[in-house]
């Protein structure tokens, strides 16, 4: 499989910055006493329990989503940003996709085994999005290789092989 | 990719009946505030059954697993959007009651959060369309990272080609 970094990697790429801006824009209206945050807290509501002890503050507001969840979506960006310069580990991964189960695990181990910290919350919420990041931008280069999904572009060189 | 491919809707169907059904009945639906476990489990469910049925691939069909998991999780929008309508008026389980079951669990939700869900304007149509609406979008998202993960883990690899055996000797004729 030929990963390219073409439109599909930063329209996935845009989408992970923007669900974190909204995470973070929606604690600093809160902070400020800004309008309107509370629509993105009920939206973020409806993926997460939002409890604020198990929640990290910044602006001066506890976040919408809890260490987990943050732990997640920061890992899925950081995952797509540093995949395209892991290019062994890129290659072995995609080559064998079940050992993700080997990053997700610790996430099962904390929720149900362990008593939790804020620390292990996060780190296994970020260790389980982690690979998974590559898994999205394996599956929208696969799409993109089929033109009648996606017809090819003329601006896809800046390319990343294996 | 794979071309002759089984039918991508059943299994998408089965997957998106089952999630929406789930994270429409509200006991059941808070398991979603455990990371969307309920629409990456439609999306999984969905690419599970789908590659059940496909021949082995030399690669994981991801996208393959993406498409299904997104169709999964278009199904669990629209049947989770439904049914939730039809118990929100037959029952009258508006966001109070959903309030009162969050903190019966221990939850404690912050006030804009709370303000949030009252003004949300318990069980009416458009309020529950509307709530429909922004739980479809999450459904589609992560119900298709389940169908990239169900790909991933049910992958049949297809056997390395063998490589290529040498002709036979030519017959030597003696005599």
């Amino acid at each position: 499989m030929t990963l390219r970094r073409n439109g599909p990697y930063w329209l996935l790429t845009a989408g992970c910055f923007l669900w974190l801006a909204a995470v973070f824009f929606a604690a600093y209206a809160r902070g400020q006493g800004l309008g309107g945050f509370g629509v993105l807290y009920g939206c973020f509501g409806s993926v997460c329990h939002q409890i604020p002890e198990r929640s990290f503050s910044a602006f001066g507001a506890v976040l919408p989503v809890c260490h987990r969840c943050l732990g997640l979506y920061t890992g899925f960006t950081v995952g797509l940003l540093v995949f395209p310069y892991l290019h062994r580990w890129r290659a072995w991964l995609l080559g064998n996709p079940r050992w993700v189960l080997l990053f997700i695990a610790p996430m099962f181990v904390d929720v149900f085994l362990l008593p939790n910290t804020y620390l292990t919350r996060y780190l296994t919420g970020f260790s389980a999005a982690f690979p998974v990041a590559l898994l999205a931008w394996g599956a929208a280069a696969q799409l993109f290789d089929q033109p009648h999904i996606f017809p090819r572009g003329e601006h896809d060189e800046q390319r990343v092989t294996r | 990719m794979s071309n002759g491919s089984p039918d991508k809707l059943k299994p998408a169907l089965i997957g998106g009946v089952a999630a929406g059904l789930a994270s429409s009945i509200p006991p059941i639906s808070c398991l979603n505030c455990l990371c969307c476990a309920l629409y990456i489990g439609g999306g999984f469910l969905a690419a599970y059954l789908y590659l059940k049925e496909a021949p082995p691939t030399a690669e994981a069909p991801l996208g393959d697993g993406a498409i299904v998991g997104a169709l999964a999780g278009v199904v669990t929008a629209v049947i989770g959007g439904a049914v939730g309508i039809v118990i929100a008026l037959a029952f009258g389980f508006g966001p109070e009651q959903m309030i009162e079951m969050m903190e019966g669990f221990g939850a404690e939700l912050p006030p804009e959060a709370r303000d949030a869900m009252l003004q949300s304007g318990g069980a009416t149509i458009g309020a529950q369309l509307l709530n429909a609406m922004i739980a479809g979008v999450f459904a589609v998202i992560f119900s298709t990272l389940g169908g990239v993960l169900g790909a991933a883990l049910r992958h049949k690899k297809a056997a390395p080609p063998a490589p290529p055996t040498a002709p036979p000797p030519p017959p030597t004729f003696e005599g």
